[in-house]
């Protein structure tokens, strides 16, 4: 009897120290698991191209809205201005204002941190030949991913581009990791561009020719990030050169005539999302001011109207008519949201462009930019009664090509950019809104074109303001 | 695909707290009374909150929780016992419960606490130091004017820009004068008192709970809710309909919500201090009904046996508010009355 009970004491004594030692290895493994239900830390390379694949992230509802509602191409109905809250009143008037989180600057810097993360990330993960590929497309599509957000932030946030000043002229904040303790400074315009064209190129080097989806970069898009980089510096020849290779990748367009990209062209959205001549896709966002360029309120510019010839098929594809005015429906999301990424149709216009600026090859490059101007707008004239553009002056066709580079890209955040440069060419461009019997206007190569930044960012970080 | 939800704080450190317990029990000769009473002091350092960051580092959020802040309270806790009458067969019982806390902001680390929104409801740390823990805030309330509109203060002048008023509680929080201080959100008074009473084999207890000592916010009538969504506030049948009604009311004109003077009126009287009530209230929470089947006769079939009856949520007694409110559930109904009968019995 006292065996027995000797023997059963030992065996629970063994029983619950090995179950003691099962609970701790158990305990380990549990806690070096980086799994807890979805909640995990990204470590392979699989996630991060997961972070990057997330469009609501990095393409959607994203870039700034506010170079839109600053911009010319609409003008807001009074009685509907008169409800409007605040800040899209005094923007609408470029008047600075005082704003707070959310906002462009905010909805921007987002994607920026996810590319920081991916390729802070990466780093701790070896390229192999085993994963060559996907290392390069996570890299790639990280340095694309700033470069193009960066380059929406300069557009919104600083002056343009100008070589005797882009040194000392403000530019943006260039977050380079995602390192949160790292404090937020400005750099210059100069070292703002210098990092997109690094960022574009490293990225054109690693992405592939074209992508499995438009939400994703590729090469030819990264060609086109340069092209509108280029065009920003006003660069003419660089701008030509990445415009011409992206076009060499991807040069389909969209036939107004009929095609299958394209709906019935009185409809709202005729445009078929993910088109054919959309080489990456991204939205502007619908925060802050946007309220302003809402269909419901905003109406096309009449003096701009009345460069749609009645034989131009984006008059009934762009435009709904609304009382004595027009607004817009053409836009490449095929919702009320805009389209604000990079088309082969603007590539054509930006090679055309700088074409007809560039000094070498004399007549031959107008002829050439003349061809590329033509075939764009043989998609966009109808058929029947289209007559090709033709100039003899390099001056008339310049005029020309940026007058269908406003009618075609209209409400794609493009114009605020558009103004500054060609303001630095000389152009003298007068921005003008009338209001209640008031006439407000905004000078060419005024300060207030580095739009304000929100104010608790200021605070916060003790940035200059512009 | 893959989302961040949220940025890796490598400086975020664990909430602390500290706490002194001093307690004591005691009972009367015979046990006619007796109970325990306890006071208690607590401290917490570090506490978690919201702040103002540089969301150029993120961009999908607009604060970040850091360790803002550090809290002391105190409080008592009494629990009472009191045979009343003990006499043959009868037995009646009281048990009180009572508890005091009080408990204040005793630092905030962050140097922007004034520039959040400081119109308070009480989910947050009270970003003011020597406040309560806990507090609501209001606009303060400059009555009607003679077209309906709700009136609030700007550099202490009556004022209907509801813009203006909502930029000086950002810039100015709760020193610019277009916000007053209501109180704390947490009652600082509350408990409950039980009344048991038994003859013979019938029992029958009571409970009556507390809350004192504190404030909540009403819902209001709004233009957003009943045009937007088509919520209708019984506020509506009291509002201001023609000059004159501004000296007998504060529910504001019904109006049409697009003029861009009205730009901001729901939001400043939604909050405005006239929707701050006191939240004192007495409540009747349950009554219990019981009868014991069990005795020497029936010990032989049966162990224990009992017929019950219970009703709860039986409703507020005593409110301090005069709108009939329930400071429990200021924007839903409160839970419904409740009856149960049952027998339970084991052999």
């Amino acid at each position: 009897m006292n065996t027995i009970n000797k023997w059963a004491y030992f065996l629970i004594l063994w029983l619950t120290g090995g179950c003691i030692i099962l609970c701790l290895s158990g305990c380990k493994k549990y806690l070096d698991y980086p799994f807890t239900n979805n909640v995990r830390i990204p470590t392979y390379l699989s996630d991060l191209q997961g972070l990057m694949d997330d469009a609501a992230t990095m393409n959607e509802n994203r870039t700034p809205s506010l170079v839109e509602t600053s911009s010319d191409d609409y003008f807001c109905l009074p009685e509907r201005y008169a409800a409007l809250d605040d800040w899209p009143k005094q923007a609408y008037i470029w008047k600075p204002y005082d704003y707070r989180y959310p906002n462009d600057w905010a909805i921007c810097y987002y994607p920026i941190y996810i590319s920081n993360f991916c390729l802070d990330m990466s780093k701790d993960i070896e390229r192999t030949s085993g994963n060559a590929s996907e290392w390069d497309h996570v890299n790639g599509s990280a340095y694309f991913f700033r470069a193009y957000y960066f380059l929406q932030l300069a557009w919104t946030y600083a002056l343009a581009y100008d070589e005797a000043t882009a040194s000392s002229d403000k530019g943006i904040v260039l977050r380079l990791t995602s390192n949160y303790n790292d404090p937020s400074v400005r750099s210059s315009v100069a070292e703002t561009y210098k990092q997109i064209i690094q960022d574009a190129q490293r990225s054109a080097s690693l992405l592939p020719n074209l992508p499995m989806h438009s939400y994703r970069p590729s090469k030819a898009a990264a060609f086109g990030l340069l092209a509108r980089a280029y065009l920003s510096m006003r660069m003419y020849d660089s701008a030509y050169y990445y415009a011409d290779q992206a076009i060499a990748i991807k040069s389909d367009l969209i036939n107004y005539n009929g095609d299958p990209d394209l709906g019935t062209l009185t409809i709202n959205y005729p445009f078929k999302r993910f088109n054919k001549e959309t080489l990456f896709y991204s939205e502007m966002n619908t925060t802050g001011t946007s309220s302003l360029i809402l269909a419901s309120r905003a109406r096309i510019d009449s003096m701009l109207m009345n460069n749609y010839e009645t034989n131009d098929l984006r008059r009934t594809a762009y435009f709904t008519k609304s009382g004595n005015y027009y607004q817009f429906k053409g836009s490449y999301t095929q919702t009320s949201r805009n389209f604000t990424g990079i088309s082969t149709a603007e590539l054509l216009l930006i090679r055309a462009e700088c074409l007809v600026r560039s000094t070498t090859n004399g007549s031959g490059n107008l002829q050439k930019a003349l061809e590329d101007l033509n075939n764009l707008l043989s998609k966009r004239y109808r058929t029947a009664d289209f007559i090709p553009v033709t100039a003899n002056t390099r001056e008339a066709a310049l005029d020309r090509i940026l007058l269908e580079r406003r009618k075609e890209l209209l409400f794609r955040g493009l114009r605020w950019m558009e103004v500054k440069r060609l303001n630095k060419e000389g152009k003298n461009i007068v921005m003008r809104r009338f209001l209640d019997g008031n006439l407000y206007t905004l000078e060419a190569n005024a300060s207030y074109y580095a739009l304000p930044i929100p104010i608790d960012i200021i605070e916060v970080t003790g940035i200059p303001q512009n | 695909m893959q989302r961040i939800n949220d940025l890796n704080n490598p400086d975020l450190r664990w909430e602390k707290s500290r706490q002194l317990n001093i307690g004591m029990d005691f009972s009367s000769k015979g046990k006619h009374i007796s109970g325990s009473i306890e006071y208690y002091e607590k401290k917490g350092t570090d506490l978690y909150g919201n702040t103002l960051y540089d969301y150029t580092t993120w961009g999908n959020k607009g604060t970040v929780v850091t360790n803002t802040s550090n809290m002391k309270g105190q409080g008592i806790d009494i629990n009472l016992r009191s045979i009343n009458i003990s006499r043959g067969e009868f037995n009646w019982q009281t048990n009180f419960i009572y508890n005091y806390n009080t408990s204040k902001t005793t630092r905030y680390l962050s140097d922007d606490a004034k520039e959040f929104n400081m119109l308070l409801d009480g989910s947050i740390i009270t970003p003011i130091v020597g406040e309560p823990l806990y507090s609501i805030t209001s606009y303060r309330w400059g009555g009607l004017n003679n077209q309906g509109d709700p009136q609030g203060y700007v550099n202490g002048q009556l004022s209907t820009d509801y813009n203006a008023i909502g930029n000086s509680i950002t810039v100015d929080g709760i020193d610019g004068g277009s916000l007053v201080f209501i109180g704390t959100s947490v009652p600082a008074h509350f408990g409950s008192i039980i009344n048991e009473l038994r003859w013979k084999r019938l029992s029958f207890s009571f409970n009556l709970m507390y809350k004192l000592g504190y404030y909540f916010r009403k819902t209001a009538f709004t233009l957003s809710e009943l045009n937007g969504s088509g919520i209708g506030h019984p506020d509506y049948y009291k509002r201001w309909q023609q000059p004159g009604d501004e000296f007998s009311t504060n529910i504001p004109a019904y109006v049409y919500a697009d003029y861009p003077q009205y730009t901001g009126r729901d939001g400043f009287y939604r909050y405005a201090s006239v929707h701050a009530l006191k939240g004192d209230h007495i409540r009747f929470h349950y009554l219990n009904i019981a009868f014991d089947l069990a005795s020497r006769k029936t010990k032989r079939f049966l162990q224990s046996g009992q017929v019950y009856g219970n009703l709860a949520n039986l409703g507020i007694i005593w409110r301090s508010n005069k709108e009939h409110l329930d400071p429990d559930y200021p924007n839903t109904y409160a839970p419904p009355r409740q009856a149960t009968i049952g027998f339970r019995c084991s052999f």
